[in-house]
């Protein structure tokens, strides 16, 4: 099991986040605890890997029992904070499933990933990225873990950018398009 | 990750909650907790509620605005909710002058950008006052509440009495946290 993301399991951030009123509040704990401080910080240099988030919360839905309350909410809270300032298919596919849940028993995780979700509509990008081979460059600004970026999709290759159809992101290469 | 879950149906729950002015307040009952709820809940107690007297142990349902607003028929989690009830039902900060009384309740919010957000709401249940020479020779006094309120602190946790500034367990926590009191009364 992922060191940071034990963490959240531990009694220690349980504590930290029990006692909130609201969901928005609660994310607020989350946000502010140092035990997702150190995860966000692995999750953003590749030191936490999506495969061991989707490990992590396999290993949690070991525990479900329908009509018990869950015991590991909290932990899958944090993850979907965790995952909401990560901008990748596996985050938003993580998220909007855990949204569409429907369970008593996990209610406060399900709640915290439609706030999540709500916040990553907020920090949406302000240009669409348009995949290759339809323009020859779109170029824009949106956030990307949880900072502001720049982005170019090319369709030709140039002599800055020599590879088709990649996604650049402050002048790193992040994906193929 | 969680199609199994999605096959299960649906076992929320909730009530017809409305606002005075006949909004509807959307809410969840929230299950009775298990054994690692009621854990932290005690560990909580034992790590800052030296001096909190319990009045209800670890129970599902509602939580502290589920309490205030609900009577403790279900829980009230999301902040536009709980901006819908104070703006419908008349519930205004207590002026500068006026006293708190038993019933007030008290708002801790917290600061998030430059706007303060609703963090935990408490019943106020006594009102005693501090009263503090502010001349030397005591010509002038100032009186200050010590209020002592009922708490439930999430939707899994137990009620506790305690004094509003007992509140150990959010310090250290860069919240900005503020105490105020709030009535309905005209």
């Amino acid at each position: 099991m992922d060191a940071y993301l034990k963490k959240f399991l531990s009694e220690e951030f349980a504590i930290r986040t029990s006692f909130a009123g609201t969901t928005q509040a609660l994310r607020e704990l989350i946000l502010r605890s140092p035990e997702f401080k150190d995860a966000r910080i692995a999750l953003a240099s590749g030191a936490i890997q999506e495969v061991s988030i989707s490990r992590f919360a396999g290993e949690l839905m070991k525990d479900f029992r329908q009509g018990e309350r869950f015991p590991h909410e909290t932990a899958l809270t944090a993850i979907a904070v965790l995952l909401e300032g990560y901008s990748s298919p596996f985050a938003e596919e993580f998220l909007i499933d855990l949204a569409r849940v429907r369970l008593a028993e996990m209610a406060g995780a399900v709640r915290m990933a439609r706030e999540c979700l709500k916040h990553v509509k907020d920090n949406a990008p302000d240009v669409k990225v348009v995949r290759f081979p339809t323009v020859s460059l779109q170029a824009g600004t949106f956030s990307f873990k949880g900072e502001a970026a720049w982005i170019v999709v090319l369709e030709r290759p140039t002599s800055t950018h020599p590879e088709e159809g990649a996604i650049w992101i402050q002048g790193e290469r992040y994906a193929t398009a | 990750m969680f199609e199994e879950l999605h096959l299960i149906g649906d076992t929320t729950q909730s009530i017809v909650l409305q606002t005075r002015k006949g909004r509807d307040v959307r809410n969840a009952i929230a299950p009775e907790p298990g054994g690692k709820q009621v854990a932290i809940y005690g560990l909580i107690r034992a790590q800052f509620g030296a001096l909190w007297k319990q009045r209800k142990p670890a129970c599902g349902g509602y939580n502290c605005f589920g309490h205030l607003f609900a009577s403790r028929r279900t829980a009230v989690h999301d902040d536009a909710e709980i901006q819908k009830i104070f703006e419908d039902d008349g519930i205004r900060k207590l002026r500068p002058d006026e006293w708190p009384q038993v019933d007030d309740l008290v708002l801790y919010s917290y600061l998030q950008g430059r706007t303060r957000k609703p963090f935990h709401v408490a019943r106020i249940t006594k009102v005693e006052s501090l009263v503090i020479p502010e001349q030397s020779g005591g010509a002038l006094m100032k009186r200050t509440p010590i209020l002592t309120v009922v708490s439930k602190w999430n939707d899994s946790a137990g009620e506790d009495e305690h004094k509003w500034r007992d509140i150990g367990l959010w310090e250290n926590l860069d919240l900005d946290l503020e105490a105020e009191v709030f009535t309905e009364r005209v």
